[in-house]
């Protein structure tokens, strides 16, 4: 077993040696847990080992620190994950208005393109939200019942932690999950399609 | 929301959005949905479409027709709504 102690430590760096010693138990796999001293990074870890296919399971320990175990095994690539209904499509979106010109158009119709994107059958596997299209995610974004429709289809919803931090919304994500850069570019490498706004 | 406001140009549109919002009501954003001419290719969506309505008549914002939207098994339908 692998035992990585990530106190002190901040995102991505938890998930760039969690990652490392995944790959180095090669195809047998085995287990892997990685001690981690906030929320976010245990999400992070989650969410890089569901993407992997790997399961994964956490235990709150003292001093509000986390281990997150993950189980590698012969389980799916990503790429056998995918379903039959899967589209491979995802949208990136990195402000809270669509088009050149006028901001204040560019609000409205940046919530009309997320409520059609709720008509694509399939849906995106991933709609990707960071600089200002952060504030699309926030509790007081007028998207967030658009947004959780498609959370309920199957899309995952990642917004960029670094930006909510920047913004400082963290607290206010209102649909979805925070990510770091390795979860965009993971997302964003893992499209058969991108739409890039 | 199940009713769908239209309107006769984007800035009524936009203008009724912001209304709505700042007043509290229960307010989405949608592209009209084809099938349904407008001057303005912005609808609104609204739980309450007579309180909406009387808002924003209120504030002077003209609002071209209502629908209410219902789904069948293949599609959803637009029945506008007399006024």
């Amino acid at each position: 077993m692998n035992n990585i102690d990530c106190i002190g430590q901040v995102c991505p760096i938890p998930v760039i040696r969690a990652k490392k010693a995944l790959e180095s138990l090669g195809e047998a796999g085995g287990v892997v847990t990685v001690l981690v001293d906030n929320d976010i990074a245990r999400q992070n870890l989650q969410k890089m080992a569901t993407g992997l296919g790997y399961q994964s399971e956490y235990e709150q320990k003292e001093n509000g620190n986390v281990e997150v175990t993950i189980v590698a095994g012969e389980g799916c690539a990503v790429e056998s994950c995918a379903t039959d209904g899967d589209s491979g499509l995802v949208v990136a979106i990195g402000r809270n208005s669509m088009g050149e010109g006028s901001q204040e158009l560019g609000q409205i119709l940046i919530k009309g393109f997320i409520f059609a994107l709720r008509e694509l059958v399939p849906p995106p596997t991933h709609v990707l939200f960071f600089n200002s299209g952060s504030y699309l995610t926030s509790s007081d974004s007028n998207c967030l019942e658009d947004l959780r429709a498609l959370e309920a289809a199957g899309t995952v919803i990642l917004t960029c932690g670094t930006c909510t931090n920047y913004f400082e919304i963290t607290e206010k994500l209102g649909v979805g999950e925070i990510t770091n850069m390795y979860g965009i570019v993971t997302a964003m490498a893992g499209a058969k399609r991108l739409i890039n706004l | 929301m199940s009713y769908i406001l239209t309107f006769a140009n984007t800035h009524a549109a936009i203008l009724a959005e912001k209304a709505l919002l700042q007043a509290g009501y229960s307010v989405g954003v949608m592209p009209l949905p084809s099938g349904i001419k407008a001057g303005c290719g912005i609808a609104l969506r609204v739980d309450d479409y007579i309180a909406s309505n009387a808002f924003l008549k209120d504030n002077n914002i003209v609002v071209a027709a209502v629908y209410q939207t219902s789904a069948n098994a293949h599609e959803t339908v637009y029945s506008e709504v007399v006024l």
